[in-house]
Order: C-alpha cells, then sequence, then structure tokens
C-alpha cells in the first residue's frame, strides 16, 4: 500500500466513492465522488496533533480494533499505520459538524493549520480504459448465529477481534487477556462460524481453518492456554499449510473433531462450550475463559450497488462472478472490467496477491495494445427500417444500444455488443440483424443438414 | 440394550433404499456432515445408545435392523434444538418422526403406551380416555363461566378457546384455561367454546408418528369451529397452538377464516390496546420458552412483553433462552415412553431456571408447567410455576 502510495503513477482517491459508470471498454468515464475529511492533505503532516487535541475524549468504538478500543473524531486512521499518512475528521462524531457545539481544539492544535471545517464533498471525473474492482469482503456477524451467544460476554470474540488483541497495535499491546485482565487458563476456537452453515452462508470460507490454526498457535505460544479446537474438516490446502497443520498438532492443542454446537454463558459469567467429540460418540463440555467464533468471510452488504455500478453480476454466495470459474477468474463479463482479491470469492493473502496481480497485468496488457479485439458476431441496425421505438434499448443487457436523437434511431455500440441476439428478436421492424448469425445463414446451415447426401 | 453393530461394513449389510423409504427428504439427509451439532444440542441425547449423529450415519447405511432397535428416535422429544442449528439444514427431528412412522406402519416395537393411547383417541376423542363429555369438567365451580360454557352457545362469538386434551381434563392444569376465560369475562371480550365437541387437535398422534389417525380430528376441529364463525381461535397449549398453525393448513387448507393465536398472543395484543390492566407484584421470575411457541413458532416476544408490563415484576433470563432455551422434557410423546428420562431433563431445566434466583417460573404451555412442576416436587424445590395466562389473571386489575 505504502509502495502505490509512493508510485508517480498511481493517483490514491482516498475517502472516495465511484458514484457513476458509462462508456465501454478502453474508454469508461467515472464519477468519483470524494467525501470532505476536514483537512487539506497538502498541508497535514500526520503528526497527530488534532488527535489530541480533539476534545471527544469519550470517542467513538474505533473500527481498525474492531470495536475493542475506542477513537476521537479526529484520528489518523488505522492506529496511525493510515497510507496516505493524514488525519481525517469524522463528521459524524465531531461535536462540531454533528452538533455545531465545540470549542474546535483541534484547529488551534494542528501545527500547519489543516483543517478546514469548510470543506465540502467534491466530485472527479475520470476518463479510464480498464477498471478493477477490489472491493474486499466483510466478516459475518456471529450475532447471526444465537447458539454462539455473541455479545452475551466480552470473552466471546470473533476472530478479527482476537487478531486485534494478539496485535502489537492492538488494544493490549499484544497481550492476550480476558475480560478480568488476566491471561486465559483454556480457551475454545470454533471453526466454520457463518460458513458451511445453510443458517448463513453454504460455502467454505477457505481462509478460517489457516487463520484458526494460527490463532490456536498464538494462543499456546503467548499464554500456554489450553487450548480446544472445534471442527468439522481441517482444510490447510495451500503450500506449507498441512505442515503447520500438524506443528499445531505437535504443539498440544485438543482438536475436537465435532462443530462447537453451542457457546452458554452461565449466571455468574462462566462460559461454556457444547459439542460431541464425533470420533468417539461422546458428549463434551467445556468451561473456557474465552471463545474465538472464526467468522467466515461475506460478500459486502453493497455488494448489489457494486456490482450494478460496473456492469457485473454476482454469485449466488453473493460475491461477484468470474467471466469462467478456471479460464478467466479475474474478468467479468463486461469487457475492461476486472476483479482482484476477496470481492470474487473468500481468498487469503497469497491468493489475494496472485489474484491482483494478474488482474493488474491484463489490464496494463490491455492498455498498452491500445486497441481491442472484439467478437465479430455483434448486431446492426438498418436504419433505413429502424422507426425509432426503442424497444431494443431497454431490452439491452449490456447497455449497447442507445438513441441517435436527430436521425431519430438506434445505433448499436460495437464494443459493448456482445452479440446476445434480445434486441434482434425483439426489434418489431426487424430491423436489427446479428451479424455472421442472421435467419438466412441458419436456414442454410439448416438445410445443408437435412439434405439428404 | 443397545442394538449390536455388524462386525463388518459388507455390501450384503448396507441397503440404500432403507433411508427412501423412512424419510421423503432423504436426498437431504445424505448430506450431513456428521459435525456432531445435533447430539451436543439434544437433551436426551446422554440416554440414548445411539447418539442422533450416529443414527443418521446407520439410516444412511441401511442398517435397518439396528435402527429400529435403537431407542434413540422414541427418546426424541420434538424439541427442534438440533434441527434449529444443523447446518446442512436438515430436518433431523422429521427423522426422529419418520422413524417413529416406519416403526408404527411395520409394528416394529412401538411402545404399548403409544399404542393405548391411539386406542383412547379413536374411542373418546381425547388422550385420557375419559368421556368426552366431561371436557368442561375444568370450568365447573366458575360461577360466572359457567352459563356461557355449559353448553356450546349458537351465537356468534369473537373468540373461541381451545383448551386441549391436557388443560381439559388434568386437574393440574385446570388452572389455565379457568384464568383463560375469567380474564375474557373481565375484559368483556365474548368468548366461547367446542365444549364436547372439541376432540383432541391430534398433536400426539402425530409425534407418535400416526400422522394418518389425526386427519379426521383435524378436519372436525376445523369444521366445528368455522361453523361457529369467531374472529380468533385462542389456543393456551402451545403444542395445540403449533397445530393448528403449522400443521392443519397442510392437512385441511389454510383458509380457516379465523385467525389463530396463542393464549400470550392474544393477551399481549389485549394488554397493547388497553383492555386489560396490570397491577404490582414484585416478584423475580424466569421464562421458559416452550420448544411448540418459541423455536419452532418464533413467538418469543409477547410472554415477554407481558411479564415486562406487571409493575415490580422483574424478568431473569436463563442462560438457554429463547432459541436456545432447552426443553422441559414433556415433548414428543416421551412423557409417555421414557418417564425416566423426562424427569431427568426436567430436573436440569428446573435447576437452571432456579439458579437465575427466579421466585417463580413462568411458561406458557400445560405440558412445560406440569413437568417442571412435577420436577420441583421430586426434588422438594421451593418455586411456583405459573402460565402466563396464571399470571396475568392473578395481576389483572379486577
Amino acid at each position: 500500500m505504502m509502495d502505490a502510495g509512493r508510485h508517480p503513477n498511481i493517483t490514491l482517491l482516498t475517502y472516495s466513492e465511484v458514484v457513476e459508470v458509462s462508456g465501454y471498454v478502453g474508454n469508461f468515464q467515472v464519477r468519483v465522488r470524494q467525501r470532505p475529511r476536514y483537512v487539506h492533505t497538502d498541508l497535514c503532516t500526520g503528526c497527530g496533533a488534532c488527535a489530541e487535541a480533539c476534545v471527544f475524549k469519550r470517542g467513538v468504538p474505533n473500527e481498525y480494533d474492531a470495536g475493542l478500543s475506542r477513537r476521537r473524531a479526529a484520528y489518523i486512521p488505522m492506529n496511525g499505520q493510515a497510507v496516505p499518512l493524514k488525519a481525517v475528521i469524522d463528521d459524524q462524531a465531531c461535536l462540531f459538524l454533528s452538533k455545531g457545539k465545540c470549542t474546535q481544539a483541534c484547529l488551534e492544535a494542528c501545527p500547519t493549520r489543516a483543517i478546514d471545517f469548510s470543506q465540502k464533498e467534491r466530485f472527479i471525473d475520470l476518463n479510464v480504459g480498464a477498471i478493477i474492482v477490489a472491493t474486499g469482503f466483510e466478516m459475518f456477524d456471529p450475532r447471526r448465529l444465537p447458539a454462539f451467544s455473541y455479545g452475551k460476554s466480552p470473552d466471546i470474540m470473533d476472530g478479527l477481534q482476537f487478531e486485534r488483541f494478539s496485535s502489537a497495535t492492538g488494544p493490549t499491546r499484544g497481550e492476550i487477556l480476558t475480560s478480568r485482565g488476566e491471561k486465559p487458563k483454556r480457551v475454545a476456537i470454533i471453526h466454520c462460524v457463518g460458513s458451511r452453515d445453510e443458517h448463513a452462508n453454504r460455502y467454505c470460507s477457505r481462509v478460517c481453518c489457516m487463520y484458526a490454526l494460527k490463532h490456536a498457535h498464538l494462543v499456546r505460544d503467548k499464554t500456554g492456554a489450553e487450548v480446544f479446537e472445534f471442527y468439522m474438516d481441517i482444510r490447510a490446502f495451500g503450500k506449507d499449510y498441512e505442515e503447520f497443520y500438524e506443528r499445531v498438532q505437535g504443539e498440544g492443542v485438543y482438536f475436537v473433531r465435532g462443530r462447537g454446537a453451542e457457546v452458554i454463558v452461565l449466571d455468574d459469567g462462566r462460559i461454556q462450550v457444547k459439542a460431541e467429540n464425533t470420533n468417539l460418540g461422546l458428549p463434551v463440555q467445556i468451561e473456557v475463559d474465552m471463545v474465538i467464533l472464526e467468522t467466515a468471510m461475506e460478500a459486502p452488504r453493497d455488494s448489489d450497488k457494486v456490482a450494478s455500478l460496473f456492469g457485473i453480476s454476482r454469485s449466488a454466495s453473493g460475491f461477484f462472478q468470474e467471466a469462467h470459474p478456471k479460464l478467466r477468474p479475474f474478468h467479468t463479463n463486461t469487457e475492461g472490467v476486472f476483479l482482484a482479491g476477496a470481492c470474487q470469492a473468500p481468498k487469503d493473502v497469497p491468493d489475494t496477491v496472485a489474484h491482483a496481480g494478474a488482474a493488474a497485468s491484463e489490464a496494463l496488457a490491455l492498455l498498452s495494445r491500445g486497441q481491442v479485439v472484439i467478437s465479430p458476431t455483434t448486431a446492426v441496425v438498418d436504419e433505413q427500417l429502424c422507426s425509432g421505438c426503442k424497444t431494443c434499448i431497454v431490452l439491452c443487457p449490456y447497455s449497447a444500444i442507445s438513441f441517435v436523437e436527430d436521425a431519430g434511431v438506434a445505433r448499436v455500440n460495437e464494443a459493448l455488443c456482445k452479440g446476445c441476439g434480445t434486441c434482434v428478436a425483439a426489434c418489431p421492424a426487424e430491423a436489427i440483424t446479428a451479424r455472421h448469425f442472421s435467419d438466412r445463414q441458419i436456414l442454410a446451415e439448416l438445410e445443408a443438414l437435412l439434405v439428404p447426401a | 440394550m443397545t442394538p449390536p453393530l455388524p462386525p463388518v461394513l459388507t455390501e450384503e449389510v448396507l441397503d440404500r433404499d432403507f433411508m427412501s423409504q423412512v424419510d421423503p427428504a432423504w436426498q437431504k439427509l445424505l448430506t450431513c456432515i456428521q459435525c456432531g451439532t445435533c447430539s451436543a444440542s439434544c437433551p436426551t441425547a446422554d440416554l440414548m445408545d445411539y447418539s442422533p449423529r450416529q443414527l443418521w450415519e446407520l439410516v444412511r447405511l441401511g442398517l435397518r435392523d439396528v435402527v429400529m432397535n435403537s431407542r434413540t428416535f422414541w427418546l426424541c422429544t420434538q424439541c427442534y434444538a438440533c434441527t434449529a442449528r444443523c447446518p446442512r439444514g436438515i430436518m433431523t427431528s422429521g427423522t426422529m418422526r419418520y422413524l417413529r412412522e416406519w416403526a408404527v406402519a411395520h409394528g416394529y416395537n412401538v411402545p404399548q403406551t403409544l399404542l393405548i393411547m391411539r386406542d383412547a383417541v379413536a374411542a373418546t376423542r381425547n388422550i385420557l380416555n375419559e368421556d368426552n363429555q366431561t371436557r368442561l369438567i375444568w370450568s365447573e365451580g366458575l360461577e360466572a363461566v359457567a352459563a356461557k360454557v355449559k353448553e356450546t352457545p349458537a351465537e356468534l362469538a369473537e373468540v373461541l378457546v381451545f383448551t386441549g386434551c391436557v388443560s381439559a381434563l388434568y386437574p393440574m392444569a385446570y388452572s389455565i384455561p379457568q384464568s383463560l376465560v375469567q380474564i375474557l369475562e373481565q375484559a368483556h371480550v365474548s368468548y366461547t367454546l367446542l365444549g364436547s365437541e372439541e376432540w383432541c387437535c391430534g398433536y400426539p398422534l402425530y409425534g407418535a408418528g400416526m400422522k394418518d389417525e389425526m386427519i379426521e380430528l383435524a378436519h372436525h376441529n376445523v369444521e366445528k369451529v368455522r361453523s361457529l364463525g369467531p374472529k380468533i381461535l385462542v389456543a393456551t397449549c402451545s403444542s395445540c397452538y403449533y397445530t393448528w398453525h403449522h400443521l392443519y393448513p397442510e392437512m385441511v387448507g389454510d383458509s380457516f377464516g379465523f385467525e389463530v393465536l396463542h393464549a400470550s398472543q392474544l393477551l399481549a395484543r389485549m394488554h397493547q390496546e388497553g383492555q386489560i390492566r396490570l397491577t404490582e407484584l414484585p416478584w423475580t421470575v424466569t421464562y421458559h420458552d416452550p420448544c411448540d411457541l418459541g423455536r419452532k413458532s418464533g413467538v418469543f416476544d409477547a410472554p415477554r412483553a407481558i411479564i415486562r408490563s406487571i409493575p415490580g415484576m422483574q424478568l431473569r433470563e436463563m442462560p438457554h433462552t429463547m432459541e436456545n432455551a432447552v426443553c422441559c422434557g414433556g415433548g414428543g410423546d416421551v412423557a409417555m415412553t421414557e418417564p425416566d428420562a423426562v424427569e431427568r431433563v426436567s430436573i436440569q431445566r428446573l435447576q437452571e431456571a432456579v439458579a437465575t434466583g427466579a421466585e417463580a417460573i413462568i411458561s406458557s404451555c400445560q405440558q412445560c408447567k406440569r413437568t417442571l412442576l412435577q420436577a420441583a416436587r421430586k426434588t422438594k424445590t421451593r418455586v411456583r410455576v405459573l402460565d402466563i395466562c396464571e399470571l396475568v389473571w392473578q395481576t389483572m386489575e379486577k
């Protein structure tokens, strides 16, 4: 990320979202809405003085720490590791921007006078040749499965919260502690929370087995606690992954072959995990001081909007649909729009890097060629016959047909047309034909087939 | 005794057809991942010879004699905890019931008590083998009510109260319908009852694997209620409610012409509309979700709304609550076949309830009330067990 931020040919537009896309491969018009950050990025040095000075001491849950710590309204995202390293003022939390009442101590504190409450959102229009969608994933919210009692005890956490606990920049500076501030003695790790489950997501989220094993290793290593790992199957699919599984087994983790069925918080706050040890057919009931729910990756809630913005489709799981599961895994069905990373399917880091690299080189290859190869099978409108009824325009799934006002006729954009034939069949005036796929050609083929040799 | 497994699984002992004969949803059963969520969620699993998970494997393999000689599916309380959690979405409770159907159809080790119950319902239209003419016995002594409920009134009433066999004929549960009709009386809501024309809803037969025997009961009850033309049918029994709400529509079509409510829903609605005013009762209580009403019908809020509306009352939830509630043991006809199992399950649930510090356990089901009250007596535990109707009648401004 740092490298991307420094690269002379890369412009980072942070705090921004794409709001409109039109055009076609090689010639997209993209409108970007940049939200006001109330900080002039050319002046801000990322010193953090504004965050220190912000009077909203109580703050709001820090999203970067999965809500485990709090941040103020003026802050440097990602606990001071954002790229670019610039401050932002959260207008929902800022007392001045949301309520109009604040001493605005941050204004005074800023040594470079970078803060500007009068900033407004702005729109940036870009003309680009290719688009790479890399909108990522969201973590499954375990509240949706009440059997796991998530939210009923601070010691029942999801995988991301545990990551923050064990991170040196996290709320405990990397110490794994229970809510009582002690090292846990027994920890339960539950696999497949929100994945491989018809009540949540049917797919295997792929990365969880390995990060769960990592968590088991970290707990053993940092606290020496007993770890009970409840799993249905361990899917250690990648290079060196099975070896890591074997190593964690050797570290003395209890692997319980049985899905964590229930986590219950007793009246006095003690936590119990129930499952079946299916290897023995014995019920398991273990009291633990910490539960880590290894939650699934999910398509972001607004991915339907992103999909329709870029003209891409989604698979049943909600992730973006690639053009071909084996041969075109980072292409979409819209020419010039590519996918990178977990927006296409759950992926771990190496797979994401590989996927993104492939998408980038495909986009570069497309741009450096300077021209695009399209299928010859496209629709064409006979402007003499076209009555200008616009039936085809509404029906075209690729928005490839536009209406030429002065001529009063429809016209097909060959770069966008996929030759699906919808307009050909729908045109009431029979003014549209599919090139190399005309009725005459098909009838001739049939005739040749049916004439006895 | 645990039915023995064959020493080796060879092609001769496997029978892929067995599963499809037993369970119409057998293709779903094939997708079982053997994760054990069902076994770990089951209140009676530790009493079973094969755990639920093991039973699915035996069914899939077609080890028919092992399956049919197992006690496992007769110990199922039909509480639905396994089904609600199964990650493959398999209707595991349904499979348990289909195994009972198979046993009944083939005369395979069906518990005698269930056969007696079947004959009783056929002969008397109630599960207790009592003369159904005595079905209003619970209302004797209610002077104001007596006139109205002695005979089925021909007049059109707004609410029809469906009492169910247990409330109508088990003295321990009489006070539940008594409370409800007195509440309706006090709130000036016109109501009626079917009297001796009220037949068993058929749910005990359904649970026993005798679904065919309940069709006649369903048609009779729906026709009789329809002929009285109420706007609302209200059941005090969670199982009767489940039957009316989920099973009858499948059997007789869903255009009843009246709304089906559980008593807790009707009471919550009457309270919201100001027809019921509740007075102070400074008790600490806990609420036990009946499986048929809670997990199986999604009614969690109505009874809790009533409890929270009583001035001075404090509701303490048990660790296993709402979707995670544990069965009292009273479901699935297990009380008829394996009373010892019910006692164990009900004592565990009672202990969980008492551990909250509650002076009273509130439920919305006569069966839960009976089961938990018996557990309290058995263990000499000082705790009240009340149905939501009784609680409302007790605290209602009169």
